[in-house]
């Protein structure tokens, strides 16, 4: 981390926008998955359109419990959802450059939204802004920065040489 | 018949002297005769003697060697009966085999061949073969014959074949020789030609597929080939390489938006026409 403290590339709208949409994908996959199996399963049941409102109102915030976790979790850990992971940014502390703590990331995905609610004027504002940052990254003073690719350490020579020796 | 018994006995005593002078006669022509022929045979071994010694017995000798009544001569003794006989004889005599034991026998083979060295009678023995054509006919005659095949056969099958052929190969020598041959241009163009051949390819072809037909068949191979596709290095290989291309795709993701970004905060400057606070840099992103 210290040589990205020495000088950040700081992530772009495109990258971040693009690992938002995989983010995004893997998401409503997962949601869409499990509520089309709760779905075929409660299918064989008779169940009144009350309790079939109910499930869905439930459905729904373990649906948002479970966008707001995966969001919180990765934030708050490596700083890397698997979204950014593939496009090789991470979410850092604007002056650290430390991992988000789990309460600024809840904060982060908290103040999400504001960024979006003036026709997305606050995501634009990575365009123009001097470190790349959204309005969220404002008010969190957090800031989107490119990350080197972690890759797997190439064991197979060495195993391959080791059992001809 | 007494009458003639008594004129018998008188007639004989009348002759008695002239039969012993006849006898003495006899003698006495025999003794002169026999004196006679021993001395010519001395005067004729003295005068012959004499000619050996004198200084034109060579000379003579030397004429009638080189006159063509000798060579007539040695022609019809040798084209005649004689020539057979005389080999009949020696064979029957085994006088070429007694001569040879007393050769031995007198350690005299040293001297002779020696002496025929000198003479250069091996020389001119060789010249007068090759010239002659016999060397010829007899190498046509045995490359001809059915004699050189079985020789090499049993030559070829015999033990001491083998070690000699070992025994050559295991000299330095052969190593040079081998060596020298190698690295000569003529063994290079050899081998050129050998390989190129219709033969070789031929062969090389029927070798192969035989040699694939065989390890199709063979279902040791397809274990073989179990075994190594199962094996921990194959499989840890097959996965870096899929995570390989992983990485390169991902790679190419990262590098491209990384542009994308550039493009957008560019086209952005240029609509708002500003630049990053502070005066950053070109470009963007880099604080």
């Amino acid at each position: 981390m210290s040589a990205e403290s020495a000088s950040p590339t700081y992530a772009g709208l495109a990258t971040r926008t693009l690992a938002f949409a995989v983010d995004a994908l893997v998401i409503n996959a997962v949601a869409w998955f499990v509520g089309v199996v709760v779905a075929l399963g409660l299918s064989l049941l008779t169940i009144p359109d009350e309790v079939v409102i109910a499930l869905a109102a439930i459905g729904a915030g373990i649906a948002l419990l479970w966008t707001a976790g995966y969001f919180v979790f990765f934030w708050s850990g490596t700083g890397q959802t698997l979204g950014d992971r593939l496009f090789g940014i991470t979410v850092r502390d604007g002056v650290t450059l430390e991992a988000l703590s789990l309460r600024r990331a809840a904060l982060r995905l908290l103040v999400l939204p504001l960024s979006a609610l003036p026709l997305c004027a606050g995501f634009l504002m990575i365009l123009v802004d001097r470190r790349r940052r959204a309005l969220h990254d404002r008010i969190v003073r957090s800031v989107v920065v490119y990350a080197p690719p972690a890759r797997a350490p190439r064991v197979a020579r060495s195993a391959v040489r080791e059992r001809v020796a | 018949m007494v009458v003639f018994r008594i004129a018998g006995t008188v007639a004989d005593t009348a002759l008695r002297p002239a039969r012993g002078a006849w006898k003495y006669a006899g003698r006495a022509e025999r003794s002169a005769r026999h004196r006679l022929v021993n001395r010519g045979g001395r005067v004729a071994l003295v005068c012959v003697d004499s000619a050996l010694a004198s200084p034109y017995a060579n000379e003579v000798v030397q004429r009638i060697v080189d006159s063509d009544l000798a060579e007539r001569a040695m022609e019809r003794a040798l084209s005649g009966q004689l020539v057979d006989v005389v080999a009949a004889d020696l064979v029957r005599f085994r006088v070429v085999e007694r001569v040879v034991d007393n050769v031995f026998v007198r350690a005299a083979l040293d001297r002779a061949l020696d002496r025929l060295d000198d003479a250069e009678v091996p020389r001119q023995l060789a010249d007068r073969v090759l010239a002659s054509g016999v060397v010829e006919r007899l190498v046509e005659r045995v490359l001809d014959g059915p004699e050189l095949e079985r020789i090499v056969e049993r030559a070829l099958e015999s033990p001491g074949a083998e070690r000699l052929v070992s025994g050559a190969l295991a000299t330095p020598g052969a190593e040079r020789l081998l060596a020298v041959a190698l690295e000569s241009p003529g063994a290079e163009r050899m081998i050129g030609r050998v390989v190129e051949s219709r033969v070789v390819e031929e062969a090389s072809l029927r070798i192969a597929e035989d040699v694939v037909s065989r390890l199709r068949a063979s279902p040791a191979l397809w274990t073989l080939i179990d075994e190594i596709a199962q094996s921990p290095a194959v499989l840890d290989a097959i996965a870096q390489q899929s995570a390989g291309f992983a990485d390169q795709v991902g790679d190419e993701l990262r590098e491209r938006t990384r542009h994308a970004d550039d493009r957008l905060e560019r086209a952005a400057w240029r609509l708002f026409r500003r630049h990053p606070a502070g005066g950053a840099p070109p470009t963007p992103g880099v604080a």
